[in-house]
C-alpha cells in the first residue's frame, strides 16, 4: 500500500483502483489560515523580540522568490513563515492552442539554466501522445546532452549561489567564532582537495574573488561546451525533438564531448570533499546545525536518463521503463521507499491552489490513466491554469505558486532524491560505475590527472539543508559517470553501425491525445502532462521542482517544503541587536533547496499581442 | 583599430529584442577594415566574459546597444557615457547570480564586463527605449520608423575617434573646444565652478565622444583639474583657453548687430550720430 489518504487501493495483481463506496472520493475541506494569523499577528504586537523578517527578493536564487517569516530573536526560533513566488510563469497559458511539435521549443523558455531539460520532458509526452519511439542512439545522446545540464548546475548552485553563505566573508558578519576554528581546523579530505584547514576552504568561497567562486564559473563553461557539441546551443538547444534527437553525431564530436566530460573526474572528486568537510565541521561545532532546514525525507522523482534497450515511450509500459532509469523513480516517505513504480507516482499527485492567485476549476475529463488508475479531479491531466491575481494575504492567497501533494503530502524535489531512490530502490541495472548498497550509492570515478577514486555518498540520517549541499556535490560525480556510461554505450552503436538518432513521425491530426513526460531538473522532478485534441495542444501542465519546494499551505493548512524547513531552522547567527540580525540560517536553508523559480513572468493577454513582464506583487513587507 | 559592435537581449520581444534584431541590419553596412559584428553578445553576461577572456585578440572599442526601458518617449536613442563605474560587491553577486541562472540584459553586461575586466576603455553605449512589449520579431511602428535613424547612431557611435593621443588629433581638438566654451559658458552663468560629466551632457551633441575620456585627457593636458572624485574645474590655463574659444566662437552674437551699438560707442559722446562709426560698419543702422 503506497497510499495512506487518497482514495486508492491496490488489488492482488498490484494494480491501482479507486476504494469503493465514497460518494466524493477526492473531496477535501480547506482549513482557514486566519486563526493561525491572528496569533502571530498578537505575538508580533505585544512582544518586541518579535519581528517580521521578509526577503524580497531572496538573491542568490534563480528568477523571483520572496520569503517571509516571523522570526522570535529572543528564544531564537522561526514562528511563521510563506514562500512567495512572485511572477506568474504562465508558459501554461501559452501553449494551449499550439501545434504539439512546438511543445519542446516553446516550454524550453520556462528556464534560463536548465531549458532543455524542459524540451526533453517536453519531447517524452509527445512520444507518449503521438506515439513515437527514439531510436536507441537517440535515446543515448539524449542523456549525455541533459547530464552536461547537470554539470553546468551542480557547480553553479553549490559555489556561486549557496557557496558564499559557507564563506569567510560571510561568516565573519554572523558568525566569527566559527571561521576562527575553522582555521584552527584541519580539513580530513586534504589530500583531495588540497586545502589543509577548513578556514582556507571557506576562504576561497568568498563571492567574486575565491578561487573555489572563480573554478566553479570555469566549469560551467566546460559544461557548455560539451553541452553545444550535441545541442547545437545552451540553454535552449534545438536538437532535441520528439522521437529522438536531431544532431549529427561523429567521432569527433563524441571526442569533443569526452575531452570536457573528463575534467569533472577531478573535479568532482574535489568538490565532494570540500562539502563533506564543510557539513561535518559545522555538525561538530555545534549539533544544532543538524536542525538547520531539516524536515522529513518527504521526497519525489519523476527518474531521468533512459535505458535505449527499455524505453519505448509508452505509458502502459512506463513502470518497466522507468524502473531501468539511470535514476531510479519514485516516492519516499521519511526516508523510506514507498513505490519505484512511476505510475503509482503520476497518479498520487494532486496541485491545489486554495493560497495561490488561481481559480479552482471544476472538470475531471481524465477520471482514470491510460491504464485504467483512478485520477484526482486535481491531477494535472485535469488542471486547468486560471490565473486570478489578488491582494497578497497571510491568510487567504499570497503567492504564484501551487501547492502539488503527493498522497496529500509535502514532498521535496531535489538532485539528492534521484541518488535515494537509485540506492535503495533496489532496481537499478545499469553497474559499470554505480553500485546502490541500499543505504549507499558507490560511485567509481576513473583515472583522469588524479588516480581513480571510489566515492561513497550515504543516506543520511537527518535531512536538512547540509545535506541538501553534500547530497548535490556527490551529485557531480553522480552524473558524471552516467554519462560516461552512455558515452561508452553511444560508441558501441556507433561502431554497430547503428547511427540514426531520430525516428519520423506523424502527429496525429484528429481525435484526443495525451502524454506525459517524466524527466529531471538539476533540482530533481520534473513532468509535462498534455492533453491534444485534433492536432493542437489543448491542456498543457509543466510541474517543476521549485513548484513542490516553493510550495505554499496546501487546503489543510500544511506548510510547503521551504515554508516546512524553515519552521524547523533554529537561529544559530551571532548578533547583539534585532538590527544586526542578518537571517543567514533560513537563508541557508532555502538556498539550499536551489531554488529556481521562473525567470520573467510572461501573461498572455487573451485577444492581445501584449505581453506583461514584470512582477505583479513583490513585497512582502506589511501584508496582513 | 579593433571594433566590435553588438546588440543585446532576448529573441521574440518585439522592441525589446531590437539588439539582436539589428546586428543583421549593420552587416549591411560597408564597414572599414577591423570592424566586427558579433551576434553572439545576447548570450548570457557570464558566456560573454569568458569568451572575451579566452580571445586571442582583443577589441580597441566595443559598442553595445539594447532596448531599455527607462521611462522615456519611445524611439528615445541615448548614447550613455559609460563610467567604467561598478556597484558594491554583494550587487555584482546579486549580477552574477542573475547571469548564471538565464538573465540576459544591457546592464548586467556592463557591471559583469566591467568587474572580470574585458572591456576596453573606449567602451560605447547606445539605449533605445521600446514601445511596448509584445511576442514575435517584430518592431512597433514608434521604433520601425526611426530604424534608420537608430541605425546611423550606432554607427557613429562605432566610427568616431576618441579623444587620446591615437585619435585624429583635428578630432581631439574639435571636442575639447566644444567642452572648454561650455565650461566656461557655465562658470560665467553662475552655475558653480565646478561640474560633473552630466552637467555638460546636455549642452553636447549625441554623437559627442564619452566624457570621461575627454576629461582625463584634459586632466594630462592641465585644461582641468579634479577636485573630487568625478567633479571637475578649469584651470586657471583651461579658463583662458575657454574664454577664448568662448570670445571666438560667439564673437558674432557679442558684438553690436544690426540696429545697435555699445555704450561706449562714439556717437554718444559726440552726438554725432550721422558719423556713428557702427553705422558706418553696420549699414542700416539708425538711432
Amino acid at each position: 500500500m503506497c497510499f495512506k489518504n487518497l482514495p486508492v487501493e491496490f488489488d492482488e495483481n498490484g494494480k491501482p483502483y479507486l476504494k469503493e463506496g465514497l460518494a466524493n472520493p477526492y473531496e477535501y475541506t480547506t482549513v482557514s489560515l486566519a486563526d493561525q494569523e491572528d496569533k502571530v499577528q498578537e505575538l508580533l504586537a505585544r512582544n518586541g523580540f518579535i519581528q517580521n523578517v521578509d526577503f524580497d527578493p531572496v538573491t542568490r536564487v534563480a528568477g523571483a522568490l520572496a520569503f517571509h517569516s516571523v522570526v522570535d530573536l529572543e528564544n531564537r526560533k522561526v514562528i511563521s513563515t510563506n514562500s512567495i513566488a512572485t511572477l506568474f510563469r504562465g508558459y501554461e497559458v501559452i501553449l494551449k492552442g499550439r501545434d504539439p511539435r512546438d511543445a519542446a521549443f516553446i516550454s524550453s523558455r520556462a528556464c534560463g539554466v536548465c531549458g532543455g531539460v524542459h524540451s526533453a520532458t517536453s519531447a517524452l509526452a509527445m512520444e507518449m501522445a503521438f506515439p513515437v519511439k527514439p531510436p536507441p542512439l537517440g535515446i543515448v545522446i539524449r542523456n549525455m546532452l541533459l547530464s552536461m545540464e547537470f554539470l553546468y548546475d551542480h557547480p553553479l548552485h553549490l559555489f556561486l549561489l549557496a557557496g558564499p553563505d559557507y564563506s569567510e566573508s560571510i561568516l565573519k558578519q554572523t558568525n566569527p567564532e566559527i571561521f576562527e576554528r575553522a582555521r584552527q581546523t584541519s580539513a580530513p579530505g586534504s589530500n583531495a582537495h588540497g586545502y589543509r584547514n577548513i578556514g582556507e576552504i571557506m576562504t576561497d568561497l568568498n563571492p567574486l574573488t575565491g578561487s573555489l567562486y572563480l573554478e566553479a564559473l570555469h566549469m560551467t563553461r566546460v559544461a557548455r561546451e560539451a553541452y553545444v557539441t550535441i545541442g547545437g546551443k545552451y540553454p535552449h538547444p534545438e536538437t532535441v525533438i520528439p522521437g529522438g534527437m536531431q544532431t549529427t553525431l561523429n567521432l569527433t564530436v563524441m571526442n569533443e564531448y569526452f575531452q570536457r566530460l573528463q575534467q569533472f573526474f577531478d573535479y568532482s572528486q574535489k568538490v565532494v570533499a570540500i562539502w563533506d568537510d564543510l557539513c561535518d565541521f559545522f555538525y561538530d561545532v555545534d549539533p544544532r546545525y543538524r536542525e538547520v532546514g531539516k524536515r522529513p525525507a518527504n521526497m519525489i522523482d519523476s527518474g531521468i536518463w533512459d535505458d535505449p534497450e527499455a524505453y519505448d515511450a509508452t505509458y502502459e509500459n512506463c513502470n518497466e521503463w522507468g524502473e531501468r532509469r539511470w535514476a531510479t523513480p519514485g516516492v519516499l516517505v521519511d526516508g523510506e521507499v514507498v513505490t519505484t513504480r512511476l505510475q503509482n507516482m503520476n497518479i498520487g499527485i494532486e496541485e491545489f491552489v486554495e493560497h495561490s492567485y488561481y481559480e479552482n476549476w471544476s472538470g475531471h475529463e481524465f477520471p482514470t490513466d491510460p491504464l485504467g488508475a483512478p485520477l484526482s479531479p486535481n491531477h494535472m491531466w485535469n488542471k486547468e491554469t486560471r490565473p486570478r491575481p489578488t491582494g497578497q494575504s497571510w491568510r487567504d492567497r499570497y503567492t504564484w505558486d501551487t501547492a502539488p501533494r503527493w498522497d496529500r503530502q509535502a514532498m521535496e524535489a531535489e538532485s539528492t532524491t534521484r541518488m535515494w531512490l537509485t540506492a535503495a530502490g533496489g532496481v537499478f541495472p545499469h553497474k559499470r560505475f554505480i553500485e546502490p548498497t541500499g543505504d549507499s550509492l558507490r560511485i567509481v570515478v576513473p583515472r583522469a590527472a588524479k588516480p581513480e577514486a571510489e566515492l561513497e555518498w550515504r543516506i543520511p540520517s537527518d535531512w536538512n539543508a547540509f545535506e541538501r549541499n553534500r547530497g548535490r556535490a556527490y551529485c557531480i560525480p553522480y552524473t558524471a559517470m552516467v554519462a560516461m556510461d552512455n558515452w561508452m554505450i553511444a560508441m558501441d552503436l556507433m561502431k554497430k553501425g547503428e547511427t540514426r538518432v531520430h525516428t519520423p513521425f506523424t502527429p496525429p491530426k484528429e481525435g484526443r491525445q495525451i502524454g506525459v513526460g517524466f524527466w529531471g531538473a538539476g533540482r530533481g522532478y520534473l513532468t509535462h502532462h498534455a492533453v491534444i485534441r485534433d492536432g493542437a495542444l489543448e491542456n498543457y501542465q509543466i510541474l517543476t521542482p521549485s513548484t513542490w519546494n516553493a510550495s505554499p499551505r496546501d487546503p489543510w493548512g500544511n506548510p510547503g517544503p521551504y515554508e516546512e524547513a524553515v519552521l524547523n531552522t533554529p537561529i544559530l547567527e551571532n548578533f547583539s541587536s534585532p538590527e544586526d540580525y542578518k537571517g543567514i540560517d533560513i537563508l541557508r536553508t532555502i538556498r539550499s533547496f536551489d531554488p529556481c523559480m521562473p525567470c520573467t513572468t510572461h501573461i498572455h493577454l487573451d485577444g492581445s499581442p501584449l505581453v506583461v513582464t514584470r512582477e505583479v506583487n513583490t513585497c512582502a513587507c506589511g501584508v496582513e | 583599430m579593433k571594433i566590435l559592435i553588438g546588440g543585446v537581449g532576448y529573441h521574440n520581444l518585439g522592441d525589446y529584442s531590437i539588439g539582436p534584431l539589428l546586428n543583421t541590419h549593420l552587416e549591411e553596412f560597408v564597414w572599414p577594415p577591423g570592424v566586427q559584428i558579433d551576434h553572439d553578445l545576447s548570450f548570457g553576461p557570464i558566456a560573454v566574459v569568458q569568451r572575451f577572456q579566452a580571445a586571442l585578440e582583443h577589441y580597441d572599442r566595443v559598442v553595445l546597444f539594447s532596448a531599455v526601458e527607462r521611462g522615456r518617449p519611445p524611439g528615445t536613442v541615448t548614447v550613455i557615457d559609460w563610467g567604467h563605474e561598478l556597484p558594491d560587491e554583494e550587487e555584482i553577486q546579486a549580477r552574477v547570480g542573475e547571469a548564471v541562472t538565464g538573465v540576459v540584459s544591457l546592464d548586467n553586461l556592463l557591471v559583469l564586463g566591467e568587474h572580470f575586466g574585458i572591456w576596453p576603455q573606449d567602451l560605447r553605449v547606445i539605449e533605445i527605449e521600446p514601445a511596448e512589449e509584445r511576442w514575435g520579431e517584430d518592431l512597433t511602428p514608434e521604433i520601425e520608423s526611426r530604424l534608420a535613424e537608430i541605425l546611423e547612431t550606432i554607427r557613429e557611435a562605432a566610427l568616431k575617434p576618441v579623444m587620446n593621443e591615437k585619435s585624429d588629433p583635428i578630432d581631439t581638438l574639435f571636442w575639447q573646444d566644444e567642452i572648454l566654451q561650455i565650461a566656461y559658458w557655465f562658470q560665467g552663468e553662475g552655475f558653480g565652478d565646478e561640474f560633473k560629466s552630466e552637467d555638460l551632457r546636455p549642452f553636447l551633441t549625441p554623437d559627442a565622444p564619452a566624457l570621461k575620456t575627454c576629461f582625463a585627457y584634459m586632466l594630462r593636458v592641465g585644461l582641468l583639474d579634479e577636485p573630487a572624485p568625478d567633479t571637475f574645474r578649469l584651470t586657471e590655463f583651461g579658463r583662458k583657453e575657454g574664454a577664448r574659444r568662448f570670445e571666438d566662437a560667439f564673437s558674432g552674437m557679442t558684438k553690436p548687430a544690426h540696429g545697435e551699438c555699445s555704450a561706449d560707442c562714439d556717437c554718444h559722446a559726440t552726438g554725432n550720430l550721422e558719423n556713428c562709426t557702427n553705422r558706418q560698419e553696420n549699414d542700416g543702422h539708425t538711432h
